[in-house]
């Protein structure tokens, strides 16, 4: 309850914050439809090759931590590991 | 500022236990399916009731049901109505409120298809009486999940709820074959009251009859066993069905189980209380038994047949306030089965009227549970915290191109085929004008036949039990080469290694 409210308003403040900002829904240059095409191959592909489906995971977990590092560094500084 | 910091805390804290102090079933999740043959003892005329009890009170909007097809259905109409009487014989004051075709001609047998009856705002009057009504002209329909009733309701007693002769009927007896109930569930409750606030269904398919693990919370929980077997049904060296729970939270304690002899030819249903379950969760676990050798059933792959059904119902109406859900799964000859999970916050409030026990509102065990509630998130605020998170800030500019990007990675799907390569030689080369294209998805197609080849010890030096594909063998290697070095990359990404040693060797100290 009380931790739940905390997060809560937490993320309303900085939803607040950054609600003039437009949401993204897909990338610009028609990248979106570019990825989505090569993604699919690659994932096309590691049905052939399961190893390579093992690498798209892990990249994905990866990809998730640097994220999770970028959004970090946007509200915190230089108060966590440079990335 | 301390104080400020303070006042805030006392305020959350204060806000906190009133909420936890209210009784809240805030967590349901429930899946509710039938699985009984409605066939009619009149074929020209089928047809199947529920009574559904008085209490009605408020507006309701909708009514979901399921059916499966046993047969083709090609000239199947189905006529659904709710009718209201002044008592529970259903036979005076008769009053049609909703009626509604539907035509399920084009099923096929084994379809399964949820009707979604959605109509005009009823208002329903607790004193009355109401029964939902199913008529069928052709075929064979067979009723298949649950039956809920859309909209804001208090049901002031549990109903009946058993499948009836529709009222006026003829014939009279035992127009419902082999059908016992058709389970409803009533959502939207603004009482205050222990009640459920919200009850998704979520259907389950497993392989294998036994065992059905399903996790309930509350004290006195009621159970129904329903099951129906065919007759050629073999049981093996099992003669009782059981049901046992398991708390959870309490290690190395059992509840006796509850067994009832396999009646092979139609079914039997029996009821049984587990009384004062430890308060959290408890796993329920239904098994077959030999009640001679004591061999258990759990890892005994029953074949089911059509007509099996396994009815689990908690909390029961009469342990809480008069309401009631039921979580129910069942077995056909593909193995279904569902399974429910729900959370009680008993009501401990000094004003509380409810008349459970209250074995819960102990001092200790009631600070604990107000304690765990107030600092333990739930798991379903959790997910809607991480959904805001998404929607509030990971969306928006510029970190949503990140998420973006982190999307199309993740959910993006494969594609049927792999690109056509194409080489196109100059006129100036000695292959000039001659296009060559090269197709990835046969070199694929091909690689993966031999990659996938299952490999056989062929002189007998190598002593396996089964053959195995060249991934089935070094798949976990790989897998496990990726993941060490995945590790390996986030480690000393969060410790900063790797910023470090990237520093020394461009001279930065």
């Amino acid at each position: 309850m009380i931790t739940s409210a905390i997060i809560s308003l937490v993320f309303l403040a900085i939803s607040l914050v950054l609600s003039p900002l437009p949401t993204v829904t897909e990338l610009p240059w028609g990248l979106d439809d570019a990825m989505l095409t090569a993604v699919g191959y690659f994932r096309t592909f590691a049905d052939f090759f399961p190893p390579f489906y093992t690498l798209l995971q892990a990249f994905i977990a990866y990809l998730f931590l640097k994220i999770t590092f970028i959004v970090l560094s946007f509200f915190l500084g230089s108060r966590i590991p440079k990335v | 500022m301390k104080y400020l910091k303070l006042s805030i805390l006392v305020v959350l804290f204060l806000v906190g236990f009133s909420v936890a102090d209210a009784s809240v079933l805030y967590t349901q999740s429930v899946s509710s399916v039938v699985g009984r043959s409605f066939a009619s003892s009149t074929p020209d005329n089928p047809w199947i009731a529920q009574s559904l009890g008085n209490g009605f009170s408020q507006v309701i909007n909708g009514f979901n049901f399921k059916l499966k097809a046993t047969q083709d259905l090609s000239d199947t109409q189905l006529t659904a109505t709710i009718d209201r009487y002044n008592e529970d014989s259903y036979t005076t004051g008769g009053t049609n409120l909703v009626t509604q075709h539907f035509d399920v001609s084009d099923m096929n047998s084994q379809d399964v298809r949820t009707i979604e009856w959605s109509f005009g705002s009823v208002t329903l009057d607790p004193a009355k009486y109401y029964i939902f009504t199913l008529v069928t002209k052709g075929g064979t329909v067979y009723i298949d999940d649950y039956v809920t009733v859309l909209g804001s309701s208090v049901v002031s007693s549990w109903p009946d709820g058993a499948c009836r002769n529709p009222p006026n009927s003829s014939p009279t007896t035992d127009a419902c074959g082999s059908v016992e109930d058709i389970y409803f569930q009533i959502i939207g409750y603004s009482s205050t009251d222990t009640h459920i606030e919200s009850f998704t269904p979520d259907n389950v398919t497993v392989n294998e009859a036994v065992p059905l693990d399903l996790t309930v919370t509350a004290f006195d929980v009621d159970m129904e066993v329903d099951y129906y077997f065919n007759s050629s049904e073999d049981f093996g060296v099992y003669d009782q069905v059981c049901v046992q729970a398991y708390p959870v939270e309490v290690s190395n304690m059992t509840f006796i189980p509850y067994c009832d002899t396999i009646v092979a030819s139609g079914g039997s249903t029996y009821s049984f209380t587990y009384p004062s379950l430890p308060y959290g969760i408890n796993d329920v676990i239904v098994y077959f038994y030999n009640s001679t050798t004591g061999i258990k059933s759990l890892v005994q792959s029953f074949t089911f047949v059509n007509g099996y059904t396994f009815t689990l119902m908690t909390p029961h109406p009469d342990a809480l306030t008069g309401t009631g859900i039921f979580g129910q799964f069942y077995g056909t000859t593909t193995g279904y089965a569902t399974s429910s999970s729900g959370q009680l916050i008993e009501d401990c409030s000094v004003l509380s009227s409810n008349v459970f026990e209250r074995v819960g509102c102990a001092i200790v065990n009631g600070f604990k549970a107000v304690l765990s509630f107030l600092f333990v998130p739930n798991p379903v605020q959790v997910q809607g915290l991480v959904n805001n998170l998404r929607i509030g800030i990971l969306t928006k500019f510029p970190i949503g191109y990140a998420t973006r990007t982190y999307d199309i990675f993740a959910s993006s799907t494969a594609t049927t085929t792999l690109p056509l390569m194409s080489v196109n030689f100059a006129t100036s080369s000695p292959l000039g004008a001659i296009n060559y294209t090269i197709d990835m998805n046969e070199i694929m197609d091909d690689a993966s036949v031999v990659l996938n080849d299952d490999w056989t010890s062929g002189n007998g030096i190598i002593a396996v039990a089964n053959d195995y594909s060249i991934w089935e063998i070094f798949m976990g290697l790989i897998d496990f080469t990726i993941w060490m070095f995945l590790f390996y990359m986030i480690f000393t990404n969060v410790v900063g290694f790797y910023q470090l040693e990237r520093g020394h060797r461009q001279g930065i100290s």
